[in-house]
């Protein structure tokens, strides 16, 4: 075991300890037909890279091989430190994969999924 | 461990999410509680894109695999006559009447029979061939069988898939790999074919050059409980490969596209450096599209995190498989992205080969199972030249750990800018099948054609299918034809 193992089992150790939730109940209901209204060039830019780099593993931005983004209010900042700092198992991405403007633009985008998911919801419910 | 990693962490724990993947344990779609209970559809159960309606068609097939329509727009279903976990059917080719009732035109045992396509009054039908190998079978409206191509490599992991039958008098095929990612090893003899085939490998479509690497294993093919075997690339099982060592390419090969005159004669390459080419299918553009899924987290050379694929074929071009994911190198791959959390670093199998491949047309989720595909071509239904792809499901934890399921539902594809979005997937908690959810929903999506009118679009839901510790479960009887149709239409 490397050290990176070390801190990886230490890390899981504690959000457990912490009763911290992983896996089903990290997960949201899916949504066919709610796709995001994207109204200006960035957030279709935003789109179109979360789907070449991150849908893949949140495809939707509901949960797959990695968490849902669309079920947490994590803020801008927080969702673009994640994709440069690549935690566990999610690939970190360099300037060199992805601009200062591709990260603004896809971060977002998962704002913008997440809105559309909770108007979603709210439409079905009002059903 | 690098700061930028550790920040990762830190963030993680104020989002509340840190290290899941690392120790929960997977949460795949087949990984169902059991027993089962009997199927019964219910399209109130999918949530399907607003403006269309689903219905059944027909239930109670056991294995479908493709689905064709005949000269008077009748529905012909393939079933499949085999299930991962090693249970032979009988494949037959299923015509739906007007009153759900069933008429066989035609039945085998070189199973799974992969897909089929009417044309001109002949059916083109592709046996997946884990028995005998692979086939291309033009099957007459008279029942006249006529093999056109024949021992295509298909005793591994994958087998004969497609077909697409072009206006150019071909009939294109895809033909899986023998392995994961280019090694025969454990995996593989846990599947149950290494016990069958103990010779049996991948072969490449032109020369290669290897790099010599090798991986030992346990040897399951002799009695001594430690022994151990060294195994290379391109190579049958305790074969190990030297630097520089040349393999000769041979057509019919692994992980290709090829095709076959409608009339028969030689077996041609297309395009090759697949994995799994399962669904073929030429757009309106007249452009050949094929999916394609990415390699598993298993075996002697596993890899992690990359996407099943769509492809827009060009003729003579080299997609990338072994060395190459979503058309990346992995070896040099930023963050060592491919690299599985407790693997070792994976390293190229053979030396640069042609021309690297291009980039996907689209990415579909990791361990999605990206199967059979059509496009829209008519107004009234809408998404004109969209692609439409059945997302079989994962198999979880077999092909690696997920979070949650991933796949079990249809989804819509630009082909001009990669942008995905759900179709039809089931309602619920999360996007799991049916026999998960304890629903009436989709189960396994395997295929999704028009009618000829292109009003309407089928879908072949394979049926259940449970990964449960390790074993792999098919029932029969539980397959599902589906239609969605548009509001508008009757
Ligand atoms: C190869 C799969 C993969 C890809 C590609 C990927 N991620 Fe992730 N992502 C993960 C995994 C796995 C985690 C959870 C990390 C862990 O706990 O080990 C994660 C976590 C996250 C989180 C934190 C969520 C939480 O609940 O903690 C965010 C935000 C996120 N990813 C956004 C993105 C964005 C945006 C992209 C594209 C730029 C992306 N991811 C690409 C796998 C991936």
């Amino acid at each position: 075991m490397n050290k990176m193992h070390i801190v990886l089992v230490a890390a899981g150790a504690t959000a457990v300890a912490l009763g911290v939730a992983c896996g089903s109940q990290q997960s949201s209901p899916p949504v066919a037909g709610a796709e995001p209204k994207l109204d200006t060039a960035e957030l279709k830019h935003g789109e179109a890279l979360f789907m070449r780099n991150c849908n893949q593993c949140h495809p939707g931005g509901a949960g797959g091989l990695g968490p849902a983004l669309n079920n947490k209010p994590a803020p801008k900042g927080a969702i673009a430190l994640v994709i440069r700092t690549g935690p566990g198992q999610m690939p970190r991405f360099s300037h060199d994969d992805l601009s200062a403007d591709d990260v603004d633009a896809i971060t977002d985008y998962v704002v913008a999924l997440r809105n559309a998911k909770s108007d979603a919801e709210e439409m079905a419910a009002a059903k | 461990m690098q700061h930028a990693k550790l920040l990762g962490y830190l963030t993680l724990f104020a989002l509340g999410g840190a290290g899941c993947l690392a120790i929960v344990s997977s949460q795949g779609g087949g990984e169902a509680e059991l027993p089962i209970e009997p199927r019964a559809p219910n399209p109130r159960d999918v949530a399907v894109q607003p403006g269309y309606r689903l219905e059944v068609v027909a239930k109670d097939l056991t294995y479908p695999s493709g689905i064709t329509f005949d000269d008077q727009g009748r529905a012909v279903v393939l079933e499949a006559g085999y299930a991962y976990g090693e249970d032979f059917a009988t494949g037959r080719l299923v015509r739906i009447e007007a009153d759900g009732k069933k008429t066989v035109l035609a039945q085998g045992k070189n199973v799974p029979w992969t897909g089929v396509q009417y044309q001109g009054g002949d059916f083109y039908l592709v046996e997946g061939g884990t028995v005998e190998g692979g086939r291309i079978v033009k099957i007459g409206q008279d029942g006249k069988r006529t093999v056109l191509a024949e021992n295509l490599p298909s005793f591994g992991d994958h087998h004969t898939n497609g077909p697409a039958v072009g206006d150019d008098g071909y009939v294109y095929f895809g033909q899986g790999t023998a392995t994961n990612s280019g090694v025969v090893g454990e995996d593989n003899w846990e599947f149950g074919w290494l016990k069958r085939h103990p010779a049996f490998h991948d072969i490449p479509c032109k020369d290669v050059t290897l790099t010599g690497e090798n991986f030992t294993t346990d040897n399951p093919l002799t009695e001594d409980e430690d022994d151990e075997a060294v195994t290379g690339a391109f190579l049958p099982f305790a074969a190990a490969s030297t630097k520089g060592q040349v393999i000769k390419g041979q057509v019919p090969c692994s992980g290709a596209v090829m095709r076959v005159s409608k009339d028969g004669g030689p077996v041609e390459l297309v395009a090759w450096g697949f994995r799994n080419p399962f669904g073929l299918r030429f757009a309106p553009n007249g452009k050949l599209y094929v999916t394609d899924n990415g390699y598993d987290t298993r075996g002697s050379r596993p890899v992690f995190g990359n996407a099943d694929w769509l492809w827009e074929v060009e003729k003579g071009r080299w997609y990338g498989w072994p060395d190459f994911a979503d058309g990346h190198r992995m070896d040099t791959a930023s963050d060592n992205r491919y690299t599985p959390m407790f693997g070792d670093h994976i390293r190229s199998l053979v030396t640069t080969m042609d021309a690297p491949p291009p980039a996907p047309t689209a990415l579909f989720p990791v361990h999605s199972s990206a199967t059979g595909l059509d496009f829209s071509r008519n107004a009234k239904f809408g998404f004109e030249g969209q692609a439409f792809v059945a997302l079989f499901g994962d198999m979880a934890a077999n092909v690696g750990k997920v979070l949650n399921p991933v796949g079990y539902s249809v989804v819509r594809v630009d082909p001009k800018t990669g942008v995905m979005y759900d179709f039809a997937v089931n309602k619920g908690h999360r996007s799991e099948p049916a026999s998960k959810n304890e629903g009436g929903g989709l189960e396994r999506p395997v295929d999704v054609k028009f009618d000829p009118a292109g009003e309407k679009l089928y879908i072949v839901d394979y049926g259940t299918l449970v990964v449960d510790d390790d074993v792999t479960q098919g029932y029969r009887r539980t397959g599902v034809l589906w239609r969605i149709v548009p509001d508008g239409v009757k």
